[in-house]
């Protein structure tokens, strides 16, 4: 075998799916082969990458009380340091009514209009959008596994979270927030080697995905 | 007069700040869901807008193969679930508060839950892997859709 047909055999040599000539074969060219040592470190290196654990088992990691709490504190220390500004004998909406040469009540009268007529024109706009290039494919495909009921629907939750992996730039930038795993565990390999590799979020279990399970179209 | 002269100009200010809020978020996702092995074998020819970034992201994997595909879009706050193998499925959300230019995507597959914020346009891949280094890999493209005002 040349060197490129011994590489494309040097991951299955390490998880020792090779039979016993093949492996032999293996070894004699890794114990010869400058160039195919140089590729079993790389993929060694991958894999112990991979291997190493970032996330422990079970981990559940959520950080979204860190943020608040530096909030509040940059909070009291401004309203400590910054007197509070004098008020104004005259109120905005005062001086902003004789800016127009209105009276308060027309304003008032006047922002109301435009609530009303906002209310009238830009609700009904709210509740329809228009179908996308995806809906009308999805539609032409069959049956949608949109959420029928309103169990399925996921509460939105505001939440400003602690970044636990930054892919930062690159036309894939992409950060890990949050990551919950009941077995095995997790590892963020980000694209630090290069900025358009994709984020890959490792999920490592133990038990082998079995490939006949996945072959019905 | 001058009271409804300026009411008008207010609405047409705020017209479009006010149809801006009042419609969610809505972006389009496209999941392919790819069987990788290291042992010998080919990029499936499904796969060639997904070659490079495999091969590259992929290094110790030879083999990949097309499993599933599927493209749908998700408004914020909901909730599609689309099938990977079997009886595996994938959650797919689309959460508020993501920063300028990114999408706030959450996926729940299995019992594997994460929060990713990626970049508008951007790929994305959540990987299972199993002992002996197969691997069973999904890419998710995320795009959001530019709002439309329809009636």
């Amino acid at each position: 075998m040349n060197c490129e047909q011994i590489q494309e055999h040097i991951g299955a040599y390490r998880d020792g799916e090779l039979d016993t000539s093949t492996r032999a074969s293996v070894e004699a060219e890794l114990a010869s082969c400058e160039t195919c040592q140089a590729a079993y470190r790389e993929l060694e290196a991958l894999e112990a990458l991979v291997e190493r654990a970032v996330l422990e088992p079970a981990a559940s990691v959520e950080l979204t009380g860190f943020t608040d709490e530096v909030m509040a504190r940059i909070a009291v220390e401004t309203s400590v340091k910054s007197p509070a500004p004098e008020r104004s004998h005259e109120s905005l909406f005062d001086r902003l009514a004789a800016m127009l040469g209105l009276d308060a009540r027309s304003l008032v009268m006047a922002g109301a209009l435009a609530a009303a007529a906002i209310a009238w024109g830009v609700w009904p706009a709210a509740q329809v959008t228009s179908p996308t290039p995806e809906d009308v494919v999805r539609a032409a495909e069959g049956p949608s596994k949109s959420p029928a009921n309103p169990s399925d629907k996921v509460a939105p939750r505001p939440r400003r979270g602690m970044e636990l992996e930054t892919a930062s730039a690159g036309r894939n930038a992409a950060s890990v927030q949050q990551v919950e795993v009941a077995h095995g565990r997790v590892v963020i390999d980000d694209n630090a080697d290069d900025p358009d590799r994709p984020v890959v979020v490792w999920h490592i279990v133990g038990e082998e995905v079995d490939p006949k399970a996945d072959v019905s179209p | 007069m001058k009271t409804l002269a300026l009411a008008i100009t207010i609405t047409l200010l705020l017209i479009p700040v006010a149809s801006s809020a009042a419609e969610p978020e809505r972006a389009s996702f496209d999941v392919t869901v790819i069987d990788a092995k290291k042992t010998p074998g080919e990029v499936d020819p499904k796969l060639e807008h997904l070659k490079d970034v495999l091969q590259r992201s992929f290094k110790g994997y030879k083999s990949f193969r097309q499993v599933n595909r599927a493209k749908f879009s998700v408004i914020e706050g909901e909730t599609h679930t689309t099938t990977l193998v079997a009886s595996q499925e994938l959650k797919v959300s689309l959460n508020p508060g993501g920063a300028k230019g990114f999408l706030k995507v959450r996926l729940v597959s299995g019992d594997l839950k994460t929060t990713i914020d990626v970049k508008d346009g951007g790929l994305f891949f959540q990987a299972v892997r199993g002992p002996k280094g197969a691997a069973l890999v999904i890419a998710i493209r995320a795009t959001r859709v530019v709002k439309s005002r329809a009636r």
